[in-house]
């Protein structure tokens, strides 16, 4: 055999657990979705592939339009505040003090606890009858639980996108602390010396260093946000819901035949996270490259 | 891309595995027990045998209501497991129990092969069932304690038991427990003058304390039933609920639209005044509708609502002593034109994997003994027949139950009125979603006779 | 430069307080009786209650047998370590070819191992049941763990990857031109050399597991309940400041909060999740 040969199978070998697990368990329930979607759902009592009625009945939907701009606004707020936030975190975190490894821990506590905790956080605290507003209450601030700003079941999703800062900021932190650690602070401090001011020098020596790994952070909490069903489904208005919480209200209308309109759902959110994956990681990888060539 | 060739056989392979048809008949022995036991020519001693050897019984409830959830596991236990079968309870709701049930069908499991022994149901989710033949069939009146039931469809008497929601059950259920529709207020909040009689009344109440109300949203059972309220005290013709018992099938759209009109004008009327609408400055806001029962209770303890509403008159008195009540909370009786009362069963599907131990298990839950825990432990109404209870025990069942909470049983009686037809209920789900949620603009004839072709087609 | 550490202290101080003080307000809760609008503080507390109540509530109703947090917390427990080491083991090999070899695809290939982390798992979890069904695996703990390899084996991935990438190779070929075959070289070197990622990866690994709720819900079918799945119950009925949600809240926190300090001690890096979880390489 020669090296090229084994190299090849090598590979194959290295690729196969991985890929044919993620096969099976990944495509193979999309690839069901996708011919339920197009007629063929025995199940539901629909057997009319190929059919393109269950996606021009989402897709002319108000519902869906509406799910769609809540699930990018959702998605997009909390990704550019995390970033943002967790990004300053961590290089003010950064600086060599006593008390770090203390303070961080409680910045890392929501990392490492389910959404659903901070969906109760944020209950107890922001709710119209919670405990902020019940001290404005007790000060005089409001006269009653309407006065308070409506921050939970409302279309404006700031109980959601609490829950979401509450998780994604320290992410964001934690991934960008992880960069910092490796470039160490003799660079930044070095520009120091020669006479940069703090944002100059975190803006061209900095920041081009963790770039990767905001794109990651940022990537991956966009993703997530994106996704997310049990948090715009306990704290959102209820209509509209997000893209993932109309699908799955499609697979339970009580009219079954229409349920395959829940499969289109899905298809058509595949589609489109996957479109902004790629779109997101090809740019990132063209900015690399020209950076690469200079 | 060798890999990708490579996945699509994988995915046909799969898809083509999960396409098989179902529908398959299930174990022989089941089916024979089936069969024999249908048609009456078992006795109970057999079945106690056969459910023995089963050994345990797949029990799935609701599991959102720690009353429900503390009693299955004492009294329902306890009552169940006497009879030499071991209980599995399942806590999961009830639209995900009907779609385990679709499943396990579709794959091909048959009686003694499937998942769901026994599961709390009525209304649409009875109705899917039983359109698609997925129940094990007319078993109440083959029960020992289905004396204590009125299961003649010859008596008037009968009808609670023998109609879900209009659905006919011909014994493919167990009445297991009663529940009327009722409003709460907190009595240190609002006043017993202000506390209204008719819908009207709570109009102009809405509008004297703008952002102090608002219901659940259909399609969860708490908003339908609300509309439903509304619907037979603005019925244009005054009479009330008679017209919403038919099948829809048996109704024009358009007679229909007219007869629910009235009710969503009001509702769409109101929407400034619902908790976050804006009140009448203009803006209309966007009304908080709470997505289930507990997310209005939330709104009501906390302070930002006045009025809750659920099934059941003894919820009261069972919620402040458990601490999630203000002790200050009341019944009220609202509105005058009658406040719903269902009853909810215990129903088998037909791949039950344990069916003789799922009737052990429902017959043990069919026993006056087991009827009143229930009603003293945790307030569900009894889904027997209390009249036809011997006397001591009927004395018992009105002596220790809970108290009503500001109410009298006379009055709640006075007022009660049944559920809509089953049908009905999925076409005012999407009406509400498309006129309210939605606030589409389209004509309301036009929304409601969408709805009704999707229903009915 | 000192004014900077100062402002930095405060800033983190701030942060520490933003993320950290919420618990608070529950572990009050969670001993309340009766907490309505407005009180600042409960109205009644669990130990006045006891005893009065029709069922047990609060902490007494979650420690007792009819909540079902005992088995929701096994399971849980259970079903995140099955699925961090199968996930592992699965991921290791994919993500030594991914670090250590160019080739023709791999682009896609990543994209492919990416994809599951984005795609709803609303859209999984509904073919996957009715797949599960038809395998006589759906509401086992097989399907569950299977189900959650979905999630878990991309990051599994990416974190070894990262860990392979930086790792120099060197020692590997030095390894290899003193003699051992490539067996012994990843074994004796290379493995060794990567093993604290791979308790991170494993870490993660399960912590992502204990924390997906759909999936669970979807293949469970309410037969495995686990911590999520039951929070979520909770709160989905639950009033702001309830004892048992409270209660169940501070329980369901208590699995990562083990995990903090366990791998604060393990590794001595605050960040090394933030490490690990790096799709490029950040020194290049």
């Amino acid at each position: 055999m020669n090296k090229a040969r084994r190299r090849q199978l090598s590979i194959f070998l290295g690729l196969a657990p991985a890929l044919s697990v993620l096969t099976v368990l990944f495509v193979g329930p999309l690839a069901l979705a996708l011919i339920q979607s197009l007629g063929y759902a025995p199940i539901f009592g629909v057997r009319e592939f190929p059919t393109l009625r269950f996606y021009t009945a989402v897709l002319g939907s108000t519902r869906f339009r509406l799910a769609f701009w809540y699930t990018m606004l959702y998605a997009l707020v909390p990704t550019v505040l995390s970033t943002i936030f967790g990004t300053w975190l961590a290089v003010a975190a950064r600086a060599r003090m006593r008390g770090v490894r203390f303070l961080s821990f409680f910045v890392r506590l929501p990392l490492v606890v389910p959404y659903l905790v901070g969906a109760a956080l944020v209950v107890a605290l922001f709710a119209n009858g919670g405990l902020v507003a019940r001290v404005l209450f007790a000060v005089g601030i409001i006269q009653n639980t309407g006065d308070f700003p409506r921050i939970l079941f409302s279309a404006g999703g700031w109980g959601i996108m609490l829950v979401y800062l509450f998780k994604q900021v320290p992410f964001t932190f934690v991934v960008v602390s992880s960069v910092l650690a490796g470039i160490g602070p003799e660079l930044q401090e070095a520009a120091r010396t020669l006479g940069a001011s703090p944002w100059r020098a975190f803006r061209h020596v900095v920041l081009p260093r963790i770039f990767p790994g905001i794109v990651t952070s940022s990537l991956l909490v966009f993703a997530f946000n994106f996704q997310s069903y049990e948090i715009p489904l306990l704290l959102g208005p209820g209509f509209p819901g997000t893209l993932p919480v109309e699908a799955l209200r499609r697979f339970q209308l009580p009219t079954i035949a229409r349920r395959p309109e829940a499969m289109a759902y899905v298809m058509i959110i595949t589609t489109l996270s996957g479109g902004i994956l790629f779109l997101y990681l090809r740019a990132y990888r063209r900015w690399e490259r020209s950076r690469g060539g200079v | 891309m060798r890999f990708f060739s490579y996945a699509g056989i994988v995915v046909v392979l799969f898809v083509l595995a999960a396409c098989g048809n179902g529908s398959a008949d299930g174990t022989t022995d089941a089916v024979e027990f089936r069969d024999a036991f249908l048609a009456g020519e078992l006795d109970w001693d057999a079945v106690l045998e056969r459910a023995s050897a089963e050994g345990e019984v797949e029990f799935f409830h609701w599991g959102g209501s720690e009353a429900l959830n503390n009693w299955m596991e004492t009294s329902a236990r306890a009552s169940i497991e006497g009879q030499g079968v071991q209980l599995n309870l399942r806590r999961s709701d009830t639209r995900d129990v009907v779609d385990l049930i679709l499943a396990d069908d579709a794959s091909g499991r048959g009686l003694g092969q499937g998942t769901v022994d026994v599961v709390w149901i009525n209304g649409e989710n009875f109705r899917i069932l039983r359109d698609r033949g997925l129940l094990f069939g007319s078993f109440a009146d083959l029960l020992p304690n289905s004396r204590y039931f009125f299961l003649d469809p010859d008596d008037p008497r009968s009808s609670v038991n023998l109609f879900d929601f209009g659905t006919p059950t011909d014994g493919m259920e167990m009445p297991w427990a009663a529940f009327q529709f009722t409003f709460r207020v907190d009595s240190a909040r609002v006043a017993d003058a202000d506390i209204p009689a008719t819908f009207a009344v709570l109009e102009q109440w809405m509008r004297a304390n703008p952002g102090r109300f608002t219901y659940v949203a259909p399609p969860h059972y708490i908003g339908t039933t609300f509309v439903q309220t509304l619907m037979y005290e603005k019925n244009p013709d005054g009479t009330g609920h008679v017209p919403f018992l038919a099948d829809p099938v048996d109704v024009e759209p358009a007679e229909l639209a007219r007869l629910i009109r009235p009710a969503f004008e009001w509702l769409r009327r109101v929407e400034p005044f619902l908790l976050g609408g804006g009140g009448s400055d203009g803006n209309p806001g966007r009304p908080v509708y709470p997505a289930t029962a507990g997310a209005l209770q939330s709104r009501f303890v906390s302070g930002e609502i006045d009025f809750d509403m659920e099934f059941g008159v003894y919820d009261v008195d069972r919620d402040i002593r458990s601490g999630l009540y203000p002790q200050t909370v009341r019944n009220i009786i609202f509105p005058e034109s009658g406040m719903i009362t269902d009853k909810s069963f215990l129903a088998i599907p037909s791949n039950a994997p344990n069916p003789a131990a799922a009737l052990v298990a429902i017959n043990a839950l069919s026993s006056p003994e087991s009827h009143l825990s229930k009603l003293v432990e945790i307030g569900y109404a009894p889904g027997l027949d209390v009249p036809l209870l011997d006397p001591a025990m009927q004395d018992r069942f009105l002596r220790e139950a809970p108290d009503l909470g500001g109410v009298t049983a006379e009055a709640l009686a006075a007022r009660e009125v049944p559920n809509v037809n089953a049908g009905l209920v999925d076409i005012l789900d999407t009406v509400w979603l498309e006129f309210i949620a939605e606030r589409s603009g389209r004509d309301f004839e036009d929304i409601v006779a969408d709805a009704w072709r999707d229903a009915v087609e | 430069m000192k004014r900077s550490v100062l402002s930095s202290r405060m800033v983190l101080t701030i942060a520490a307080l933003l993320f950290g003080l919420p618990f608070l307000p529950l572990v009050v809760a969670s001993f309340s009786f009766r907490w309505h609008w407005p009180d600042l503080l409960p109205g009644a507390w669990l130990w006045d209650a006891r005893g009065t109540t029709p069922f047990p509530v609060g902490w007494d109703y979650l420690f007792s047998p009819i909540s079902g947090l005992g088995p929701a917390f096994l399971n849980t427990m259970t079903i995140g370590v099955a699925t961090s080491l199968l996930a592992a083991f699965i991921a290791l090999p994919a993500a030594y070819t991914l670090a250590r070899h160019r080739f023709r695809g791999k682009e896609a290939v990543e994209f492919f191992l990416l994809v599951p982390v984005i795609v709803p798992q609303i859209a999984v979890g509904i073919g996957m049941l009715l797949l599960f069904i038809r395998l006589g695996i759906a509401r086992t703990y097989t399907g569950i763990v299977l189900a959650h390899l979905v999630p878990t084996l991309p990051y599994s991935v990416r974190i070894l990857t990262s860990v392979f990438q930086n790792l120099d190779p060197d020692y590997e070929e030095q390894a290899r031109t003193l003699g051992a075959s490539r067996m012994q070289a990843f074994r004796r070197v290379v493995l060794p050399m990567v093993l604290p990622g791979l308790v991170t990866a494993l870490l993660f690994g399960f912590l992502i597991s204990a924390n997906v709720f759909l999936l669970t819900f979807l293949i469970s079918g309410g037969r495995l309940e686990t911590l999520p799945t039951m929070l979520f119950q909770f709160i989905e009925s639950g009033a702001p400041l309830d004892a048992t949600t409270a209660g169940l809240v501070l329980i369901v926190s208590a699995p990562g909060l083990v995990f903090l300090v366990l791998s604060d001690l393990l590794t001595g890096d605050p960040v090394a999740i933030g490490r690990t979880t790096l799709v490029q390489d950040a020194k290049q």
